[in-house]
């Protein structure tokens, strides 16, 4: 919680948020035990989403759902992993709903700082951890699952790789500014952590991270692609996955650029709206 | 036989050295240092049946830590400590159905019930009788004059009320030792004596043992005719109140009215240090040894109207035992 | 016997704290009666989603698996009805050192720190579960026998006591590390494999999972007694298991406490 000592008034004003950023690291890593727990088990799921998958996959002997073979389906899952690392940042609806609804957002206020980019802040350090983790763990794991088996049979263009990149940003930015929207509404509504659980379990269908949306029924396809939630998912696993044609890439990315910012906006006026009703009423 | 044995009981926690910053904590993850803390080191006391001993020390001193060893919270890391025979650790049932603990800064009542059910399921929990309750529960909410109180909601109870069914609470099975760890503490001036009053009377009456601590002299004074004093995890002092007084503080405080002034803090500062000093009155301290003749002077050098020689008022010594500042280690 | 009816009574009380307790926030009820629905719906959905590309699963077809999903729900949600609500705040109390009038009460400590709080809407959601499986069993066309229910009660008695050992163990743990919501993050993870038939995984994951790490024993087992698909060692086996869990218990909760520090508030 604290900020730059007074001293640093010859520093970048984003120095701030280093020291923020910094400070949530060090309270993770003081728990040593309970950080690689929570990194080594988060792997959980995905082992029974592979024998799942396989055993319906042996089912119909292994032929592909929907342009999906068994195969992809792996690669799906654990590429669902990364994404999902970057687009989930938990605790987050619920630290803003609960900061406006105790009246806790002054200590904040009074500070010189965006609220927003000190939530950005705090949850990248946590998001740094994983990632740094991720990124010592995950070369392993594509390197057996390419030479076991050779799971991994597309190698992406050059073209690909950037685009899914890109999308991880994406990812982050729809899925750190849905957050930002949805702990907004407790400016109006009491009690809002149920809506939070039923958002979340939407946001895991819709995102892709349940079922791959391409295998659902074609009927709801165009929806499902178009919501910004698959971008929180869906579109980085088929993106470098190289299900995405090369031409689509751009028009793909454009609307996830478009829904990051209907998103920025929405948070924007929902907060400056919502800090009127705090003031009026006395935080 | 003493009721509560205590030889040299010792608590030493480990706590993790952190080097500050990210990298400290990085390296945290790798390696560790741990720094020992001695919360109380090397107590040794005894407290026969029916006393009610004052445990005083400054915050951190590790009165509250001995509580726990006593009460068998916490394990002693060496020594022994015994309570009517039992070694608290242990936690036997026979034990734990003689004793009480009251804590001032925790609370064991059910946050959103009325207060009686709170008393109804500690009166289950420790086995006691429809009729003893029943009588014990009149008496205690008489004499605290919170019969009104029990329907209500705990978390809407003021501090005060919700310290007197605490203390009903822990007294419904009857303890024979009760310890008490800052019963007052956050209180208004008159809760803090009801309290008070409560626990003189209860120790009187019933003869349980009670071993207090408190941050407030006044309850200290009130209660105990003896205190047992610890410092930095150390005892310091064991004995009656009045000879704390004695003990560490070497001089007494000489008052003197004069008939129609004049008299100067100079012409004072030759018999001890002047503490304040008035046209009619000065207040003097003077080494204990020497008050008879500075008074006898006083009397002869100057115009006096009255003259008074008192002890160091008791609150200031025991300040300047926590300080550290009086000599004399016993 | 007197000490077991004591210790009844004790537990009679403490739910009807809780229950008149409960009574204050409603709304909550409601609510969280939709949340898990909502739960179990998604659950549905993605069991159809997968018998729509195979007729069968392991060996297992569609009204089987969810015979299966339906007994997990009653079995998780039981639980966390009576623990799980206590396990997490042992964690906190652990930590902030409010354990200390659960330790000087003449009563197992273990006992008082893990019946204490009930949450009742999770016992209104255990009906959805027992609703499910009835209306499955009934598509399978099989029919129950009082001694089939005597079982399947019994077995799933057996299977909340097991998820509650893993779960006061991991939450006990915070005596040592200092902190452990994460571990806790592990009940959601771990039940994950009780979701599911065991025969699904290759045979040394299987094997684990039914004795470290036994969540297969919790929810096969008793989802088996019901269509018919056992055998009779496992479900001795498994009352053994839930024995040994609790006995461990017990005697991990005692070292624990030895490393208390009732740290002040």
């Amino acid at each position: 919680m604290t900020t730059a000592a007074p001293t640093a008034q010859n520093r970048s004003p984003l120095h701030k948020y280093w020291v923020i950023l910094s400070t949530r690291t060090q309270e993770d890593m003081t728990y040593r035990f309970n950080y690689v727990f929570g990194a080594i088990f988060r792997f959980l799921p995905l082992v029974t989403m592979i024998f799942l998958w396989y055993a319906v996959y042996m089912g119909r002997n292994m032929a592909p759902i929907n342009g999906m073979s068994f195969k992809d389906m792996i690669v799906y899952n654990a590429l669902m992993y990364i994404a999902r690392g970057f687009s989930s940042v938990p605790g987050t609806m619920n630290d803003i709903s609960k900061d406006i609804k105790d009246g806790l957002l002054n200590r904040y206020l009074i500070k010189p700082m965006d609220y927003f980019g000190y939530q950005v802040m705090y949850r990248l350090a946590h998001k740094l951890v994983f990632w740094y983790i991720a990124l010592l763990t995950f070369p392993f794991v594509f390197w057996f699952m390419s030479a076991s088996g050779h799971y991994f049979t597309h190698w992406p263009t050059l073209w690909e790789a950037l685009a899914f990149l890109a999308s991880l940003v994406i990812a982050f930015c729809v899925g750190i500014q849905f957050c930002f929207m949805i702990g907004n509404l407790a400016f109006w509504f009491l009690e809002i952590s149920t809506f939070l659980f039923v958002v979340m379990m939407l946001e895991f269908f819709l995102s892709g991270q349940l079922i791959p949306l391409n295998i659902l029924p074609q009927w709801m396809h165009q929806f499902l692609f178009l919501s910004p939630f698959s971008y929180e998912g869906y579109w980085p696993c088929v993106i470098l996955m190289g299900k995405v044609p090369q031409d689509q890439l751009l028009p793909v990315l454009g609307r996830g650029v478009l829904w990051v910012g209907v998103f920025y906006a929405a948070v924007r006026v929902m907060w400056r709206m919502g800090l009127k009703r705090y003031s009026a009423v006395g935080g | 036989m003493p009721i509560i044995e205590v030889e040299n009981l010792s608590k030493i926690y480990r706590t993790q050295k952190r080097l500050p910053g990210l990298a400290g904590a990085v390296k945290g993850l790798f390696s560790r240092d741990y720094t020992e803390v001695r919360a109380v080191d090397g107590v040794s006391f005894n407290i026969e049946e029916g006393e009610l001993v004052g445990f005083l020390g400054p915050n951190g001193a590790g009165k509250t830590t001995t509580l726990k060893m006593l009460s068998g919270i916490l394990y002693p890391t060496s020594g022994t400590a015994k309570v009517m025979g039992f070694i608290p650790s242990d936690r036997k049932n026979e034990y734990r159905r003689q004793f009480a603990l009251v804590m001032g800064q925790k609370n064991q009542l059910w946050w959103d019930l009325p207060a009686q059910e709170s008393l109804f399921l500690n009166k289950e929990i420790y086995g006691v009788s429809d009729t003893d309750y029943k009588e014990t529960l009149d008496e205690m909410t008489e004499l605290l004059q919170v019969k009104h109180l029990l329907g209500i909601m705990v978390r809407e109870l003021s501090l005060g009320e919700r310290m007197k069914i605490e203390l009903i609470a822990s007294l419904l099975h009857r303890p024979r030792v009760l310890f008490l760890d800052e019963p007052t503490i956050g209180l208004d001036v008159v809760a803090q004596k009801n309290i008070r009053e409560f626990i003189k009377d209860y120790n009187r009456r019933t003869k349980t043992t009670i071993l207090l601590t408190s941050h407030y002299m006044n309850d200290i004074q009130a209660l105990c005719d003896r205190v047992v004093v610890i410092n930095h995890g150390k005892k310091v002092f064991d004995g009656l109140l009045e000879t704390v007084v004695e003990r560490f503080s070497q001089t007494k405080r000489i008052t003197i009215t004069f008939k129609d002034g004049g008299v100067s803090p100079e012409q004072l500062a030759a018999f001890g240090k002047v503490l304040e000093s008035t046209k009619v009155k000065a207040v003097l301290q003077v080494p204990r040894e020497e008050v008879k003749k500075a008074s006898n002077e006083i009397l002869n050098r100057f115009d006096v109207d009255d003259i008074n020689i008192e002890e160091v008022p008791i609150e200031e010594v025991i300040e300047k035992v926590f300080e550290g500042a009086a000599g004399g280690r016993p | 016997m007197a000490e077991f009816s004591k210790y009844l009574k004790l537990t009679g009380l403490m739910m009807k704290n809780c229950l008149v307790r409960e009574m204050q926030f409603k709304a909550n009820f409601v609510v969280r009666l939709f949340t898990e629905t909502m739960w179990l719906v998604m659950q549905f959905i993605y069991i159809s989603v997968m018998y729509g590309q195979t007729g069968q699963i392991a060996g297992w077809n569609m009204w089987e698996m969810v015979v299966l999903a339906g007994t997990n729900h009653v079995i998780a949600q039981l639980f966390e009805a009576l623990f799980y609500d206590n396990c997490m705040r042992l964690i906190d109390q652990i930590r902030q050192g409010d354990l200390d009038f659960n330790l000087i009460k003449p009563i197992n400590t273990q006992f008082l720190v893990s019946l204490r709080y009930t949450d009742y809407a999770s016992i209104v959601n255990s009906s959805i579960g027992i609703g499910i499986i009835l209306f499955a069993l009934g598509k399978l066309g099989l029919g129950i026998t009082l001694g089939g229910v005597v079982l399947f009660a019994a077995l799933v008695a057996n299977s909340i006591l097991i998820y509650y050992s893993i779960l006061f163990i991991l939450s006990v743990w915070t005596f040592w590390i200092g902190r452990s919501n994460n571990l806790m993050e592990l009940y959601w993870q771990f039940g994950q494999f009780s979701r599911y038939p065991g025969e699904i995984y290759p045979w040394l994951l299987r094997r684990l999972l039914q004795t470290l790490i036994p969540m297969l024993i919790v929810s096969n087992v008793p989802a088996g007694v019901l269509i018919h698909k056992l055998q009779t060692g496992l479900i001795f086996y498994g009352f053994t298991l839930g024995v040994v869990f609790l006995a461990l218990t017990a005697w991990i909760w005692q070292r624990g406490l030895q490393r208390y520090r009732s740290a002040s508030s």
